[in-house]
Protein backbone atom coordinates (compact mmCIF):
# COMPACT_ATOMS: atom_id res chain seq x y z
CA UNK A 1 0.00 0.00 0.00
CA UNK A 2 2.73 2.35 1.06
CA UNK A 3 4.77 1.34 -2.05
CA UNK A 4 1.95 2.10 -4.40
CA UNK A 5 1.44 5.53 -2.93
CA UNK A 6 5.15 6.19 -3.26
CA UNK A 7 5.02 5.26 -6.98
CA UNK A 8 2.07 7.57 -7.57
CA UNK A 9 3.87 10.42 -5.89
CA UNK A 10 6.92 9.84 -8.03
CA UNK A 11 4.94 9.61 -11.29
CA UNK A 12 2.77 12.62 -10.57
CA UNK A 13 5.30 15.35 -11.47
CA UNK A 14 6.21 13.38 -14.60
CA UNK A 15 2.67 13.31 -15.93
CA UNK A 16 1.94 16.93 -15.08
CA UNK A 17 5.06 18.05 -16.85
CA UNK A 18 4.10 15.87 -19.82
CA UNK A 19 0.65 17.43 -19.90
CA UNK A 20 2.07 20.90 -19.73
CA UNK A 21 4.44 20.20 -22.48
CA UNK A 22 1.94 18.50 -24.77
CA UNK A 23 0.30 21.93 -25.00
CA UNK A 24 3.14 23.17 -27.23
CA UNK A 25 2.81 22.28 -30.91
CA UNK A 26 6.44 22.36 -31.79
CA UNK A 27 8.66 20.21 -29.72
CA UNK A 28 12.30 19.94 -30.31
CA UNK A 29 14.25 16.71 -30.65
CA UNK A 30 16.36 17.76 -27.63
CA UNK A 31 13.47 17.90 -25.23
CA UNK A 32 12.34 14.40 -26.27
CA UNK A 33 15.80 13.08 -25.48
CA UNK A 34 15.75 14.89 -22.17
CA UNK A 35 12.46 13.29 -21.36
CA UNK A 36 13.74 9.87 -22.16
CA UNK A 37 16.77 10.39 -20.00
CA UNK A 38 14.66 11.67 -17.13
CA UNK A 39 12.37 8.67 -17.39
CA UNK A 40 15.35 6.33 -17.33
CA UNK A 41 16.75 8.15 -14.34
CA UNK A 42 13.43 7.95 -12.55
CA UNK A 43 13.08 4.26 -13.35
CA UNK A 44 16.52 3.68 -11.89
CA UNK A 45 15.52 5.50 -8.76
CA UNK A 46 12.37 3.48 -8.51
CA UNK A 47 14.22 0.21 -8.79
CA UNK A 48 16.67 1.46 -6.11
CA UNK A 49 13.75 2.16 -3.83
CA UNK A 50 12.34 -1.28 -4.57
CA UNK A 51 15.57 -2.94 -3.46
CA UNK A 52 15.62 -0.77 -0.31
CA UNK A 53 12.11 -1.92 0.40
CA UNK A 54 13.18 -5.53 0.06
CA UNK A 55 16.08 -4.95 2.38
CA UNK A 56 13.79 -3.39 4.94
CA UNK A 57 11.44 -6.32 4.74
CA UNK A 58 14.28 -8.74 5.26
CA UNK A 59 15.49 -6.78 8.25
CA UNK A 60 12.01 -6.84 9.69
CA UNK A 61 11.84 -10.58 9.21
CA UNK A 62 15.19 -11.06 10.88
CA UNK A 63 14.09 -8.92 13.79
CA UNK A 64 10.94 -10.93 14.26
CA UNK A 65 12.91 -14.16 14.19
CA UNK A 66 15.32 -12.83 16.76
CA UNK A 67 12.49 -11.67 18.93
CA UNK A 68 11.00 -15.13 18.82
CA UNK A 69 14.32 -16.67 19.77
CA UNK A 70 14.69 -14.28 22.71
CA UNK A 71 11.19 -15.07 23.87
CA UNK A 72 11.89 -18.78 23.71
CA UNK A 73 15.10 -18.30 25.67
CA UNK A 74 13.30 -16.21 28.24
CA UNK A 75 10.76 -18.97 28.70
CA UNK A 76 13.41 -21.63 29.25
CA UNK A 77 15.17 -19.34 31.72
CA UNK A 78 11.98 -18.79 33.70
CA UNK A 79 11.30 -22.48 33.86
CA UNK A 80 14.90 -23.16 34.86
CA UNK A 81 14.72 -20.61 37.65
CA UNK A 82 11.52 -22.20 38.82
CA UNK A 83 13.07 -25.65 38.92
CA UNK A 84 16.15 -24.33 40.78
CA UNK A 85 13.90 -22.69 43.34
CA UNK A 86 12.01 -25.90 43.97
CA UNK A 87 15.28 -27.83 44.11
CA UNK A 88 16.62 -25.39 46.71
CA UNK A 89 13.47 -25.83 48.70
CA UNK A 90 13.76 -29.59 48.65
CA UNK A 91 17.47 -29.54 49.53
CA UNK A 92 17.61 -26.83 52.17
CA UNK A 93 16.75 -27.49 55.81
CA UNK A 94 14.83 -24.72 57.47
CA UNK A 95 16.55 -23.70 60.66
CA UNK A 96 13.86 -23.72 63.25
CA UNK A 97 14.07 -22.20 66.72
CA UNK A 98 13.75 -25.01 69.22
CA UNK A 99 11.07 -24.52 71.86
CA UNK A 100 13.33 -25.64 74.65
CA UNK A 101 16.69 -24.28 75.73
CA UNK A 102 18.91 -25.19 78.62
CA UNK A 103 21.87 -23.86 80.51
CA UNK A 104 24.20 -25.51 82.95
CA UNK A 105 25.56 -23.18 85.59
CA UNK A 106 26.55 -23.20 89.23
CA UNK A 107 29.58 -22.60 91.39
CA UNK A 108 32.34 -24.27 93.31
CA UNK A 109 34.81 -23.22 95.95
CA UNK A 110 37.93 -24.59 97.58
CA UNK A 111 39.82 -23.24 100.54
CA UNK A 112 42.05 -23.44 103.54
CA UNK A 113 41.26 -22.54 107.12
CA UNK A 114 43.47 -22.22 110.20
CA UNK A 115 41.72 -21.79 113.53
CA UNK A 116 43.38 -20.45 116.68
CA UNK A 117 43.55 -22.67 119.75
CA UNK A 118 43.40 -26.44 119.74
CA UNK A 119 41.77 -26.81 116.37
CA UNK A 120 43.72 -28.14 113.41
CA UNK A 121 44.36 -26.27 110.24
CA UNK A 122 42.59 -27.83 107.33
CA UNK A 123 42.05 -27.68 103.66
CA UNK A 124 38.40 -27.16 102.97
CA UNK A 125 37.01 -29.05 100.01
CA UNK A 126 34.30 -26.47 99.88
CA UNK A 127 31.20 -26.82 97.88
CA UNK A 128 30.25 -27.88 94.43
CA UNK A 129 26.84 -26.56 93.48
CA UNK A 130 25.73 -27.54 89.99
CA UNK A 131 22.68 -25.69 88.75
CA UNK A 132 20.38 -26.63 85.90
CA UNK A 133 18.09 -24.35 83.94
CA UNK A 134 15.60 -25.59 81.38
CA UNK A 135 13.47 -23.07 79.57
CA UNK A 136 10.36 -23.83 77.54
CA UNK A 137 9.46 -21.04 75.11
CA UNK A 138 9.36 -17.83 77.09
CA UNK A 139 6.89 -18.72 79.81
CA UNK A 140 8.36 -21.64 81.74
CA UNK A 141 11.67 -22.13 83.50
CA UNK A 142 12.85 -25.01 85.62
CA UNK A 143 15.68 -24.20 88.01
CA UNK A 144 17.38 -26.78 90.13
CA UNK A 145 20.51 -26.60 92.26
CA UNK A 146 22.24 -29.32 94.20
CA UNK A 147 24.73 -28.74 96.95
CA UNK A 148 27.46 -31.34 97.15
CA UNK A 149 29.70 -31.02 100.19
CA UNK A 150 32.31 -33.18 101.82
CA UNK A 151 31.97 -32.75 105.57
CA UNK A 152 34.53 -32.98 108.35
CA UNK A 153 33.86 -36.71 108.78
CA UNK A 154 34.75 -37.31 105.14
CA UNK A 155 31.18 -37.98 104.07
CA UNK A 156 29.76 -36.42 100.98
CA UNK A 157 26.29 -35.04 101.32
CA UNK A 158 23.97 -33.95 98.55
CA UNK A 159 21.17 -31.51 99.25
CA UNK A 160 18.60 -30.01 96.98
CA UNK A 161 19.07 -26.27 97.41
CA UNK A 162 16.14 -25.55 95.19
CA UNK A 163 14.06 -27.31 92.59
CA UNK A 164 11.35 -25.07 91.26
CA UNK A 165 9.16 -24.30 88.30
CA UNK A 166 8.79 -20.62 87.38
CA UNK A 167 5.77 -19.57 85.33
CA UNK A 168 6.06 -16.13 83.72
CA UNK A 169 2.39 -15.18 84.05
CA UNK A 170 2.89 -11.53 83.19
CA UNK A 171 5.78 -9.08 82.77
CA UNK A 172 5.31 -8.18 86.42
CA UNK A 173 4.19 -11.51 87.92
CA UNK A 174 6.00 -14.84 88.13
CA UNK A 175 4.53 -17.87 89.87
CA UNK A 176 7.08 -20.13 91.56
CA UNK A 177 6.17 -23.65 92.67
CA UNK A 178 8.42 -26.17 94.40
CA UNK A 179 11.36 -25.91 96.74
CA UNK A 180 12.92 -22.49 96.57
CA UNK A 181 15.42 -20.37 98.47
CA UNK A 182 13.70 -18.35 101.15
CA UNK A 183 12.99 -14.85 99.81
CA UNK A 184 13.44 -13.41 103.31
CA UNK A 185 16.20 -10.82 103.56
CA UNK A 186 18.99 -10.27 101.09
CA UNK A 187 21.77 -12.65 102.12
CA UNK A 188 20.10 -16.01 101.77
CA UNK A 189 18.55 -15.64 98.36
CA UNK A 190 21.07 -13.43 96.62
CA UNK A 191 24.42 -13.34 98.32
CA UNK A 192 25.17 -16.80 99.64
CA UNK A 193 26.86 -18.29 96.51
CA UNK A 194 30.58 -18.07 97.22
CA UNK A 195 31.39 -16.22 93.97
CA UNK A 196 28.89 -13.52 94.98
CA UNK A 197 29.58 -13.35 98.71
CA UNK A 198 32.32 -10.75 99.24
CA UNK A 199 33.31 -12.47 102.46
CA UNK A 200 34.07 -16.14 102.99
CA UNK A 201 31.04 -17.30 104.90
CA UNK A 202 27.61 -16.22 105.99
CA UNK A 203 27.39 -13.44 108.56
CA UNK A 204 26.80 -14.80 112.04
CA UNK A 205 23.17 -15.76 112.47
CA UNK A 206 22.50 -15.77 108.72
CA UNK A 207 23.76 -19.25 107.94
CA UNK A 208 22.87 -22.69 109.21
CA UNK A 209 21.42 -22.57 112.71
CA UNK A 210 20.67 -18.88 112.41
CA UNK A 211 17.55 -16.76 112.36
CA UNK A 212 16.86 -17.11 108.72
CA UNK A 213 14.91 -19.88 106.99
CA UNK A 214 17.12 -21.31 104.24
CA UNK A 215 14.51 -22.63 101.85
CA UNK A 216 10.81 -23.12 101.65
CA UNK A 217 8.51 -25.62 99.98
CA UNK A 218 5.38 -24.02 98.62
CA UNK A 219 4.23 -21.41 96.16
CA UNK A 220 5.47 -17.90 95.64
CA UNK A 221 4.33 -14.93 93.57
CA UNK A 222 7.06 -12.50 92.69
CA UNK A 223 8.02 -9.78 90.27
CA UNK A 224 9.03 -6.21 89.69
CA UNK A 225 7.08 -3.12 88.70
CA UNK A 226 8.66 0.04 87.29
CA UNK A 227 7.00 2.78 89.34
CA UNK A 228 8.76 5.82 87.91
CA UNK A 229 11.89 6.44 85.85
CA UNK A 230 13.79 6.34 89.11
CA UNK A 231 12.12 3.72 91.27
CA UNK A 232 11.29 0.05 90.85
CA UNK A 233 9.18 -1.94 93.27
CA UNK A 234 10.07 -5.58 93.86
CA UNK A 235 8.05 -8.18 95.70
CA UNK A 236 8.22 -11.87 96.68
CA UNK A 237 5.21 -13.33 98.49
CA UNK A 238 5.45 -16.90 99.65
CA UNK A 239 3.07 -19.46 101.18
CA UNK A 240 4.87 -22.61 102.30
CA UNK A 241 5.14 -25.41 104.79
CA UNK A 242 7.21 -23.25 107.11
CA UNK A 243 9.63 -24.12 109.87
CA UNK A 244 9.42 -27.06 112.25
CA UNK A 245 10.68 -27.71 115.76
CA UNK A 246 14.14 -29.17 115.93
CA UNK A 247 15.76 -31.09 118.75
CA UNK A 248 16.03 -28.16 121.14
CA UNK A 249 13.58 -25.34 121.52
CA UNK A 250 15.97 -22.81 120.06
CA UNK A 251 16.72 -25.05 117.09
CA UNK A 252 14.02 -24.64 114.52
CA UNK A 253 14.39 -26.63 111.36
CA UNK A 254 14.40 -23.87 108.83
CA UNK A 255 15.40 -25.80 105.79
CA UNK A 256 12.41 -26.18 103.49
CA UNK A 257 10.53 -29.23 104.62
CA UNK A 258 8.79 -31.49 102.14
CA UNK A 259 5.61 -32.00 104.16
CA UNK A 260 3.76 -29.81 106.57
CA UNK A 261 3.14 -31.30 109.98
CA UNK A 262 0.56 -28.67 110.74
CA UNK A 263 -2.05 -27.12 108.53
CA UNK A 264 -0.95 -23.56 109.29
CA UNK A 265 1.06 -22.36 106.36
CA UNK A 266 4.00 -20.00 106.58
CA UNK A 267 3.05 -16.73 104.93
CA UNK A 268 5.65 -14.12 104.22
CA UNK A 269 8.02 -12.52 101.83
CA UNK A 270 9.97 -9.43 101.03
CA UNK A 271 9.03 -6.05 99.59
CA UNK A 272 11.69 -3.70 98.27
CA UNK A 273 12.18 -0.35 96.60
CA UNK A 274 15.14 0.09 94.27
CA UNK A 275 16.29 3.57 93.34
CA UNK A 276 18.26 4.10 90.15
CA UNK A 277 21.16 5.44 92.19
CA UNK A 278 21.70 1.73 93.09
CA UNK A 279 20.16 2.04 96.53
CA UNK A 280 17.83 -0.75 97.58
CA UNK A 281 15.72 -0.95 100.72
CA UNK A 282 13.89 -4.14 101.64
CA UNK A 283 11.48 -5.28 104.29
CA UNK A 284 10.76 -8.93 105.13
CA UNK A 285 8.09 -10.66 107.14
CA UNK A 286 7.17 -14.27 107.91
CA UNK A 287 4.40 -15.69 110.04
CA UNK A 288 3.84 -19.35 110.70
CA UNK A 289 2.47 -21.85 113.16
CA UNK A 290 4.90 -24.50 114.41
CA UNK A 291 3.71 -27.67 116.09
CA UNK A 292 5.19 -30.93 117.19
CA UNK A 293 3.66 -33.96 118.81
CA UNK A 294 4.97 -35.48 122.04
CA UNK A 295 7.18 -38.45 121.49
CA UNK A 296 10.55 -40.04 121.44
CA UNK A 297 13.22 -38.27 119.40
CA UNK A 298 15.60 -40.35 117.25
CA UNK A 299 18.36 -40.00 119.90
CA UNK A 300 16.12 -41.34 122.64
CA UNK A 301 15.21 -38.01 124.27
CA UNK A 302 11.62 -37.36 125.19
CA UNK A 303 9.92 -34.36 123.70
CA UNK A 304 6.69 -32.76 124.85
CA UNK A 305 3.97 -31.64 122.51
CA UNK A 306 4.78 -28.10 121.43
CA UNK A 307 2.66 -25.48 119.74
CA UNK A 308 4.07 -22.14 118.78
CA UNK A 309 3.59 -18.98 116.75
CA UNK A 310 6.67 -18.10 114.78
CA UNK A 311 7.06 -14.54 113.58
CA UNK A 312 10.01 -12.97 111.79
CA UNK A 313 10.65 -9.52 110.48
CA UNK A 314 13.68 -7.96 108.90
CA UNK A 315 15.03 -4.99 107.04
CA UNK A 316 17.91 -4.77 104.60
CA UNK A 317 19.72 -2.15 102.55
CA UNK A 318 22.25 -2.23 99.75
CA UNK A 319 24.17 0.47 97.97
CA UNK A 320 26.10 -0.89 95.00
CA UNK A 321 27.14 2.04 92.87
CA UNK A 322 30.34 1.68 90.88
CA UNK A 323 33.12 0.16 92.95
CA UNK A 324 31.17 0.27 96.20
CA UNK A 325 29.31 -2.64 97.69
CA UNK A 326 27.73 -1.60 100.97
CA UNK A 327 25.13 -3.74 102.69
CA UNK A 328 23.39 -4.06 106.00
CA UNK A 329 20.67 -6.37 107.21
CA UNK A 330 18.71 -7.01 110.37
CA UNK A 331 16.55 -10.03 111.22
CA UNK A 332 14.45 -10.62 114.29
CA UNK A 333 12.46 -13.79 114.93
CA UNK A 334 10.36 -14.97 117.80
CA UNK A 335 8.71 -18.30 118.54
CA UNK A 336 6.11 -17.83 121.25
CA UNK A 337 4.18 -20.70 122.80
CA UNK A 338 0.55 -20.56 121.69
CA UNK A 339 -1.66 -19.87 124.69
CA UNK A 340 1.27 -19.38 127.09
CA UNK A 341 4.24 -21.45 128.17
CA UNK A 342 2.22 -24.23 129.77
CA UNK A 343 -0.18 -24.73 126.87
CA UNK A 344 2.54 -24.24 124.27
CA UNK A 345 4.94 -26.60 125.96
CA UNK A 346 8.08 -24.46 125.70
CA UNK A 347 9.58 -21.14 126.65
CA UNK A 348 9.59 -18.24 124.24
CA UNK A 349 12.64 -18.13 121.96
CA UNK A 350 14.04 -14.95 120.43
CA UNK A 351 16.60 -14.71 117.67
CA UNK A 352 18.27 -11.55 116.53
CA UNK A 353 21.03 -11.04 113.99
CA UNK A 354 22.45 -8.17 112.01
CA UNK A 355 25.51 -7.27 109.98
CA UNK A 356 26.96 -4.36 108.08
CA UNK A 357 29.47 -4.88 105.31
CA UNK A 358 31.51 -2.67 103.04
CA UNK A 359 33.66 -3.60 100.06
CA UNK A 360 35.46 -1.35 97.62
CA UNK A 361 37.02 -2.45 94.36
CA UNK A 362 40.27 -0.54 93.86
CA UNK A 363 39.69 -0.17 90.10
CA UNK A 364 37.46 2.70 91.19
CA UNK A 365 40.49 4.80 92.06
CA UNK A 366 43.54 3.09 90.54
CA UNK A 367 44.40 2.74 86.88
CA UNK A 368 46.84 -0.08 87.48
CA UNK A 369 45.07 -3.18 86.09
CA UNK A 370 46.57 -5.59 88.64
CA UNK A 371 45.85 -3.46 91.69
CA UNK A 372 42.41 -2.65 90.29
CA UNK A 373 41.45 -6.30 90.79
CA UNK A 374 41.87 -6.00 94.54
CA UNK A 375 38.90 -5.44 96.79
CA UNK A 376 39.23 -4.85 100.52
CA UNK A 377 36.19 -5.91 102.50
CA UNK A 378 35.12 -5.46 106.10
CA UNK A 379 32.09 -6.89 107.87
CA UNK A 380 30.79 -6.74 111.40
CA UNK A 381 27.86 -8.77 112.69
CA UNK A 382 26.11 -9.84 115.87
CA UNK A 383 23.90 -12.79 116.70
CA UNK A 384 21.89 -13.52 119.82
CA UNK A 385 19.48 -16.26 120.76
CA UNK A 386 17.48 -16.12 123.99
CA UNK A 387 15.38 -18.91 125.43
CA UNK A 388 13.17 -17.11 127.90
CA UNK A 389 15.63 -14.60 129.37
CA UNK A 390 18.64 -16.80 128.97
CA UNK A 391 21.24 -15.93 126.38
CA UNK A 392 22.46 -18.97 124.49
CA UNK A 393 26.04 -20.12 123.85
CA UNK A 394 25.87 -19.18 120.19
CA UNK A 395 25.65 -15.45 121.01
CA UNK A 396 28.49 -13.84 119.12
CA UNK A 397 30.08 -10.68 117.78
CA UNK A 398 32.05 -11.29 114.61
CA UNK A 399 34.56 -9.28 112.62
CA UNK A 400 35.66 -10.22 109.12
CA UNK A 401 38.42 -8.36 107.37
CA UNK A 402 39.68 -9.50 104.02
CA UNK A 403 41.10 -8.79 100.62
CA UNK A 404 39.63 -10.25 97.46
CA UNK A 405 41.41 -10.59 94.15
CA UNK A 406 39.01 -10.78 91.20
CA UNK A 407 40.38 -12.83 88.29
CA UNK A 408 37.18 -12.29 86.34
CA UNK A 409 33.70 -11.10 87.16
CA UNK A 410 32.90 -14.48 88.71
CA UNK A 411 36.29 -15.94 89.72
CA UNK A 412 37.76 -14.70 92.95
CA UNK A 413 40.49 -15.51 95.45
CA UNK A 414 39.58 -14.30 98.93
CA UNK A 415 41.86 -14.05 101.93
CA UNK A 416 40.78 -12.89 105.32
CA UNK A 417 40.78 -13.00 109.07
CA UNK A 418 37.70 -13.72 111.12
CA UNK A 419 37.45 -12.85 114.78
CA UNK A 420 34.64 -14.49 116.75
CA UNK A 421 33.95 -12.93 120.13
CA UNK A 422 31.49 -15.14 121.93
CA UNK A 423 29.39 -13.06 124.26
CA UNK A 424 29.13 -15.63 127.05
CA UNK A 425 32.39 -15.76 128.95
CA UNK A 426 32.42 -19.55 129.20
CA UNK A 427 33.02 -19.90 125.48
CA UNK A 428 36.52 -19.13 124.21
CA UNK A 429 36.95 -16.59 121.43
CA UNK A 430 38.37 -17.71 118.09
CA UNK A 431 40.45 -16.26 115.32
CA UNK A 432 40.29 -17.89 111.93
CA UNK A 433 42.63 -17.32 108.98
CA UNK A 434 41.14 -18.22 105.67
CA UNK A 435 41.80 -18.47 101.97
CA UNK A 436 39.07 -19.34 99.52
CA UNK A 437 38.84 -19.50 95.78
CA UNK A 438 35.38 -19.41 94.23
CA UNK A 439 34.27 -19.80 90.66
CA UNK A 440 30.75 -19.06 89.43
CA UNK A 441 30.01 -20.53 86.01
CA UNK B 1 28.07 8.99 85.38
CA UNK B 2 31.16 8.62 83.20
CA UNK B 3 30.44 4.93 83.08
CA UNK B 4 26.84 5.34 81.93
CA UNK B 5 27.84 7.76 79.21
CA UNK B 6 30.40 5.30 77.97
CA UNK B 7 27.84 2.52 77.95
CA UNK B 8 25.31 4.69 76.12
CA UNK B 9 27.80 5.55 73.42
CA UNK B 10 29.05 1.99 73.17
CA UNK B 11 25.53 0.66 72.86
CA UNK B 12 24.68 3.23 70.20
CA UNK B 13 27.70 2.16 68.19
CA UNK B 14 26.84 -1.46 68.72
CA UNK B 15 23.24 -0.91 67.71
CA UNK B 16 24.39 0.71 64.49
CA UNK B 17 26.94 -1.95 63.63
CA UNK B 18 25.34 -5.02 65.10
CA UNK B 19 24.56 -6.79 61.90
CA UNK B 20 25.43 -10.40 62.44
CA UNK B 21 22.67 -11.73 64.62
CA UNK B 22 19.62 -12.00 62.45
CA UNK B 23 17.37 -11.89 65.44
CA UNK B 24 19.05 -8.92 67.03
CA UNK B 25 19.07 -7.15 63.69
CA UNK B 26 15.39 -7.84 63.29
CA UNK B 27 14.49 -6.47 66.67
CA UNK B 28 16.78 -3.49 66.09
CA UNK B 29 14.80 -2.72 62.97
CA UNK B 30 11.55 -3.02 64.85
CA UNK B 31 12.67 -1.03 67.88
CA UNK B 32 16.00 0.72 67.36
CA UNK B 33 16.07 2.08 70.91
CA UNK B 34 15.74 -1.34 72.53
CA UNK B 35 19.48 -1.96 72.71
CA UNK B 36 20.11 1.47 74.18
CA UNK B 37 17.45 0.89 76.84
CA UNK B 38 18.88 -2.59 77.42
CA UNK B 39 22.41 -1.23 77.93
CA UNK B 40 21.15 1.25 80.47
CA UNK B 41 19.11 -1.33 82.38
CA UNK B 42 21.99 -3.82 82.28
CA UNK B 43 24.34 -1.24 83.77
CA UNK B 44 21.79 -0.28 86.37
CA UNK B 45 20.29 -3.57 87.50
CA UNK B 46 22.74 -6.37 86.71
CA UNK B 47 25.49 -5.38 89.11
CA UNK B 48 23.56 -4.96 92.32
CA UNK B 49 24.05 -8.48 93.69
CA UNK B 50 27.16 -9.79 91.94
CA UNK B 51 29.75 -8.23 89.66
CA UNK B 52 28.18 -7.25 86.40
CA UNK B 53 28.56 -10.12 83.93
CA UNK B 54 29.90 -9.00 80.56
CA UNK B 55 28.05 -9.94 77.34
CA UNK B 56 30.85 -12.25 76.22
CA UNK B 57 30.47 -14.50 79.29
CA UNK B 58 27.67 -16.46 77.63
CA UNK B 59 26.34 -17.37 74.20
CA UNK B 60 23.18 -15.78 72.80
CA UNK B 61 21.06 -18.75 73.75
CA UNK B 62 22.56 -19.05 77.22
CA UNK B 63 21.80 -15.38 77.82
CA UNK B 64 18.14 -16.03 77.08
CA UNK B 65 17.96 -18.73 79.74
CA UNK B 66 20.19 -16.99 82.25
CA UNK B 67 18.43 -13.64 81.91
CA UNK B 68 15.10 -15.36 82.46
CA UNK B 69 16.60 -16.92 85.57
CA UNK B 70 17.65 -13.43 86.70
CA UNK B 71 14.21 -12.04 85.90
CA UNK B 72 12.85 -14.44 88.51
CA UNK B 73 15.69 -14.21 91.01
CA UNK B 74 16.00 -10.43 90.96
CA UNK B 75 12.34 -9.52 90.36
CA UNK B 76 13.14 -7.55 87.21
CA UNK B 77 10.11 -6.72 84.99
CA UNK B 78 9.81 -8.84 81.82
CA UNK B 79 10.02 -5.93 79.39
CA UNK B 80 13.26 -4.74 81.01
CA UNK B 81 14.72 -8.25 80.73
CA UNK B 82 13.86 -8.42 77.02
CA UNK B 83 15.72 -5.14 76.48
CA UNK B 84 18.71 -6.48 78.42
CA UNK B 85 18.72 -9.72 76.39
CA UNK B 86 18.68 -7.70 73.14
CA UNK B 87 21.64 -5.65 74.37
CA UNK B 88 23.62 -8.67 75.57
CA UNK B 89 23.04 -10.57 72.33
CA UNK B 90 23.87 -7.60 70.13
CA UNK B 91 27.08 -6.93 72.05
CA UNK B 92 27.91 -10.60 72.05
CA UNK B 93 27.81 -10.59 68.27
CA UNK B 94 29.82 -7.50 67.74
CA UNK B 95 32.49 -8.39 65.18
CA UNK B 96 35.72 -6.51 65.49
CA UNK B 97 37.90 -6.36 62.37
CA UNK B 98 41.52 -6.99 63.12
C1 LIG C 1 18.86 -9.91 93.17
C2 LIG C 1 20.25 -10.14 92.92
C3 LIG C 1 20.67 -10.33 91.47
C4 LIG C 1 20.55 -9.45 90.44
C5 LIG C 1 19.94 -8.07 90.47
C6 LIG C 1 21.10 -10.11 89.28
N1 LIG C 1 21.59 -11.34 89.62
FE1 LIG C 1 22.54 -12.62 88.40
N2 LIG C 1 22.67 -13.99 89.90
C7 LIG C 1 22.20 -13.80 91.19
C8 LIG C 1 22.40 -15.00 91.96
C9 LIG C 1 22.03 -15.21 93.41
C10 LIG C 1 23.03 -15.92 91.09
C11 LIG C 1 23.48 -17.33 91.40
C12 LIG C 1 22.38 -18.29 91.27
C13 LIG C 1 22.61 -19.45 92.13
O1 LIG C 1 23.74 -19.92 92.21
O2 LIG C 1 21.65 -19.90 92.73
C14 LIG C 1 23.19 -15.25 89.82
C15 LIG C 1 23.76 -15.82 88.71
C16 LIG C 1 23.98 -15.18 87.51
C17 LIG C 1 24.67 -15.75 86.38
C18 LIG C 1 25.29 -17.13 86.33
C19 LIG C 1 24.44 -18.07 85.56
C20 LIG C 1 23.07 -18.28 86.14
O3 LIG C 1 22.09 -18.10 85.39
O4 LIG C 1 22.96 -18.62 87.31
C21 LIG C 1 24.64 -14.82 85.38
C22 LIG C 1 25.23 -14.96 83.99
C23 LIG C 1 23.92 -13.67 85.88
N3 LIG C 1 23.55 -13.91 87.19
C24 LIG C 1 23.65 -12.52 85.14
C25 LIG C 1 22.84 -11.49 85.60
C26 LIG C 1 22.31 -10.44 84.75
C27 LIG C 1 22.55 -10.31 83.26
C28 LIG C 1 21.58 -9.63 85.55
C29 LIG C 1 20.75 -8.44 85.13
C30 LIG C 1 19.60 -8.73 84.38
C31 LIG C 1 21.67 -10.16 86.90
N4 LIG C 1 22.41 -11.29 86.88
C32 LIG C 1 21.09 -9.56 88.01
C33 LIG C 1 21.64 -12.65 91.70
C34 LIG C 1 21.33 -11.52 90.95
Amino acid sequence: MYGKLKKKILYAPLFTSMLLMSGGAAQSQETAVDFKNKIIELEQRISGLESLKQELQELKKNLLQKEEKVLAKEETLVSEIKSIKSLRKSLSVRESKPRGKWHLAGYADVGFEAISGDNNDSFVAGKFNPMFHFQYEDWLLFEGELQIVTNEAGETTIDVEFSQLDFMLHDNITLVVGKYLSPIGQFQERLHPSWINRSMNAPTGFGHGGVQPANEVGVMLRGGVTLTDEVTFRYSLSAGNGPRFGHDDDELELEGIGADNDSSKALGGRLALVHKSSLELGFSYLDSGVNSKAGLLPDGDMALARKGDYRLWGADMAYTKGSWDIRAEYLNAKNSPSGGTVAGGFEEVNWEAWYAQMAYRLSGMLDNPALGKLEPVIRYGEFRTNVGDELQLSAEKRWNIGINYWLSSSIVVKTGIERRNYILVNRADETRYKVQMAYGF
Amino acid sequence: MKNTNYIMIASLIISVFAGTAAQAAESVKKDPMQIVRGAKSWAQSCGSCHNIRPPKDLTDEEWEVSALHMRVRANIPGNVIRDIIAFLQASNNEKVKE
